[in-house]
């Protein structure tokens, strides 16, 4: 019997994780909206690249709350399938300081709410923004902190 | 968490277990390749397994025991790929022809000038499918017939191309990436169609294998691995050995509720075709997913191997190697076809070494279980009941939710994984690439989300007992034990070859390939290459009418997955456990694929 709770809870997240997605978009879109950020410290005609820093980033980034609903998120939602406890695997080494896909918090959720090219899925809309924002900030601490794992 | 200071001698060491008496034993009732392998086409090598009863030997013999002390390099070819090379290459007239892994590109090379490119293919797979890959993003070879080459690519197209041209000529789309199913088995040839299968037992999938028509590309059926027996092309010409296998809709009825729909079961290894019996044998990977304390029942018709009619797919007999798997032990190792003596009968069998640790010797007729001997140290088993057909767990070993369970072994890629052993017609040995590798685990909740992976469970791999994380050696079928074996320091991935030149090829993680004596296992020679090796070695005969031996280098794949993907090595838990137990790998070999072919000059 056991195994039919472990069911029903994981699948409790995931429809309680849906459920927020809806309805974070329409109302409080703009506190927990990406904002714009580049991909490359280089611009032509000696312009400054975006940096991309905002409000939100520095908050959740800040908050051990956060970092902790990020981390069992990171499990709930699957990343660890694909990035093991950080280190990679089918997805990339997140334990390393530099990021392909830039490694600022406002960067790391890009990423997971947008997807990469080379496999990584994008979960927008799977995942509502503030916890995409949690993830972001756990994702950070992994090359902040790094352990044996 | 293992010391390697024991030095190469000390890891190279051949151990000789009682070579005269087995030797004696064996040469009375000496099994022999089936009469329909004899094709005197040795000049060539035209599909992975050299043959359809998989043998992986050539007759072949400029090379032999005495003179490979002088192999040399004929010529390279760099693939342009740094991901781990799996593949077989061919040789059909006076080409050969590689594939690489992602992005699965087939070069065609002149051997009438040192391996000149001649055209390459490029089938331009999605990027995506990289992400939906569990174990690095190999391809295991293309096969040769009716003028084309056909393989498999990572995002699940079967391809046909011109072999003269390099033209596509077909691509049937048989999967999707976003449901977690890719491609990396070699096609196997069954008269006029090729059978195929998906990848993805660790991502939920619903695994199949299927047969295409090898003139125009269609789908001639597909049976899937789970769910009712319409779907698994289950009809009145089932006829199972074991009482365990039959029943109504066992892919429904061995899964709680409806988990079948995502219980893995996927075909990905290696399949062999027996013309005479007109039946096609193929392994199905472990269920998904690997917490099995969420699928109570047998989970069929996972970890097992199905015996089907090519023409219509209809199942004749099916075998479950590791009822309600346990450990993430896939039935897809390679089956070779054999016929022998057995207690003085004889009988048409098929021989396979299992992830569970045994090698099996079945009657392919029937589907009985002759013996089943271990190959590794087991922990997880005690051995198989020839009466039920069944594998004996052991109830200590058995994993537990939220606490972990050590020593387990074999460890999830098995006593072998997916690296095809070789049969002598000459020494009537079994010659099999191996791994010593054990583990811990602990179960972990885990729910489906479609397209990432559904595994739940927290692995740490480590070598088995001795300290070498791998093996290769030479088993003796009747008696069921080795003759010799020689110690490697990394599981042995590669697959290898063995011809009548009493010369056996394998290659080594760290970069090595190596020529054994096929009876005594004395290494003969051996050359360093620019990667680690886990391709499979092939020889043919050059335009020259010289024999030469070829091999891919360029790590990856499971075990090389630490660094392919440039995983971090303090994450033992990555690369599903397989890390723990490769954290030196990147200290001893770098990306690359190259191709390496030698000769005696
Ligand atoms: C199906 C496998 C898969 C899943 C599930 C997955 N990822 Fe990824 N991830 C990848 C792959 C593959 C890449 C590399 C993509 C590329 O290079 O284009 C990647 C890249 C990333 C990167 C960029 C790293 C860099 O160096 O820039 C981050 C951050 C990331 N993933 C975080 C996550 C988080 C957080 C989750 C869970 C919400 C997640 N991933 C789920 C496969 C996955």
């Amino acid at each position: 019997m056991k195994y039919v709770a472990l069911l029903a809870f994981c699948a409790g997240l995931i429809l309680a994780a849906m459920a927020r997605a809806q309805e974070s978009s329409p109302s409080g879109a703009d506190k927990y909206a990406l904002p714009p950020v580049s991909l490359v410290p280089i611009t032509p005609g000696g312009g400054t690249p975006i940096e991309g820093k905002s409000k939100i980033g520095e908050e959740y980034e800040k908050s051990p709350e956060h970092i902790q609903a990020g981390k069992l998120l990171f499990s709930a939602m699957n990343c660890s399938g694909c990035h093991s406890s950080g280190g990679g695997g089918m997805g990339l080494n997140l334990m390393l300081p530099t990021k392909v896909y830039g490694s600022s918090i406002e960067n790391l959720a890009a990423t997971i709410a947008e997807g990469r090219p080379n496999g990584m899925p994008s979960f927008r809309g799977f995942i509502p923004m503030e916890q995409i924002w949690e993830l972001a900030a756990y994702v950070k601490t992994l090359s902040v902190n790094p352990t044996d794992k | 968490m293992m010391e390697w200071n024991k030095g190469p001698a000390w890891y190279a060491a051949v151990f000789t277990a009682s070579l005269l008496t087995s030797w004696a034993f064996f040469s009375a009732q000496a099994q022999t390749p089936p009469t329909f392998t004899n094709t005197n086409d040795d000049k060539e090598w035209t599909m992975p397994a050299k043959n359809v009863a998989s043998t992986r030997y050539s007759s072949l013999d400029q090379i032999n025991s005495k003179n490979v002390k002088d192999l040399k390099v004929a010529f390279t070819f760099s693939t342009g790929t740094e991901k781990g090379a799996e593949g077989a290459p061919l040789v059909i007239g006076d080409t050969m022809y590689v594939v690489t892994p992602y992005p699965n590109i087939l070069f065609a090379l002149d051997l009438t000038k040192n391996g000149a490119l001649k055209w390459r293919y490029d089938p331009k797979p999605s990027p995506a499918a990289q992400g939906e890959a569990c174990c690095d993003v190999v391809n295991r070879g293309a096969v040769f017939t009716d003028g084309k080459i056909i393989y498999n690519t990572l995002d699940d197209y079967t391809v046909a191309v011109d072999a003269n041209t390099g033209k596509e000529a077909w691509r049937t789309k048989m999967g999707e990436i976003n449901k977690g199913e890719t491609m990396t088995m070699a096609p196997l040839l069954m008269k006029d169609k090729v059978l195929v299968g998906d990848s993805g037992g660790e991502m939920g999938v619903r695994g199949w294998g299927a047969a295409l028509d090898v003139k125009t590309g269609k789908i001639v059926w597909r049976a899937y691995n789970t769910g009712p027996d319409k779907d698994v092309l289950i009809g009145s010409d089932f006829k199972p050995f074991y009482d365990s296998e039959k029943g109504k809709d066992l892919g429904v009825s061995t899964w709680p509720a409806d988990s079948w729909q995502h219980g893995g079961g996927s075909v990905w290894g290696w399949a062999s075709y027996d013309p005479d019996l007109n039946l096609v044998y193929y392994g199905v990977s472990n269920p998904g997913p690997w917490n099995s304390s969420l699928r109570p029942g047998d989970n069929k018709w996972t970890a097992g191997l199905w015996a089907r009619n090519p023409d219509t797919g209809q199942a004749r007999w099916f075998y479950q190697y590791s009822p309600h798997d346990l450990y993430d032990y896939d039935g897809v190792n390679e089956v070779i076809l054999l016929d022998m003596d057995w207690q003085g009968q004889p009988r048409k069998v098929l021989v396979h070494p299992d992830r569970n640790g045994y090698v099996y010797v079945m009657d392919r007729t029937t589907g009985e279980v002759l013996s089943a001997n271990p190959f590794q140290d087991i922990t997880s088993s005690t051995g198989v009941d020839l009466k039920t057909g069944r594998l004996q767990y052991v109830a200590a070993k058995q994993p537990k939710v939220g606490e972990t369970v050590t020593d387990i072994c074999p460890a999830p890629p098995g006593a072998k994984d997916w690296q095809p052993s070789a049969f002598s017609n000459k020494s009537k040995l079994l010659y099999i690439p191996h791994n010593n590798l054990c583990f811990d685990t602990k179960e972990l909740d885990v729910g489906y989300i479609e397209g990432t992976p559904y595994v739940g469970t927290e692995v740490h791999m480590h070598a088995g007992h001795g300290g070498n994380r791998g093996e290769y050696a030479a088993w003796d079928i009747a008696n069921g034990k080795k003759v010799w074996a020689i110690q490697e320091n990394f599981p042995v991935w590669s697959g290898t070859v063995v011809t009548a030149g009493d010369v056996a090829f394998y290659g080594t993680m760290d970069g090595w390939f190596k020529a054994i004596d096929a009876n005594s296992g004395d290494l003969l020679w051996q050359f360093k290459t620019g990667s680690g090796i886990i391709g499979q070695p092939v020889t043919y005969l050059g335009p020259d009418g010289k024999q030469y031996v070829a091999i891919l280098s360029g790590v990856g794949g499971w075990s090389g997955a630490i660094v392919a993907g440039q995983i971090d090595r303090r994450d033992g838990t990555a690369a599903l456990g397989f890390v723990n137990a490769m954290k030196d790998l990147p200290d001893v070999t770098t990306t690359g694929g190259t191709l390496y072919v030698f000769a005696i000059p």
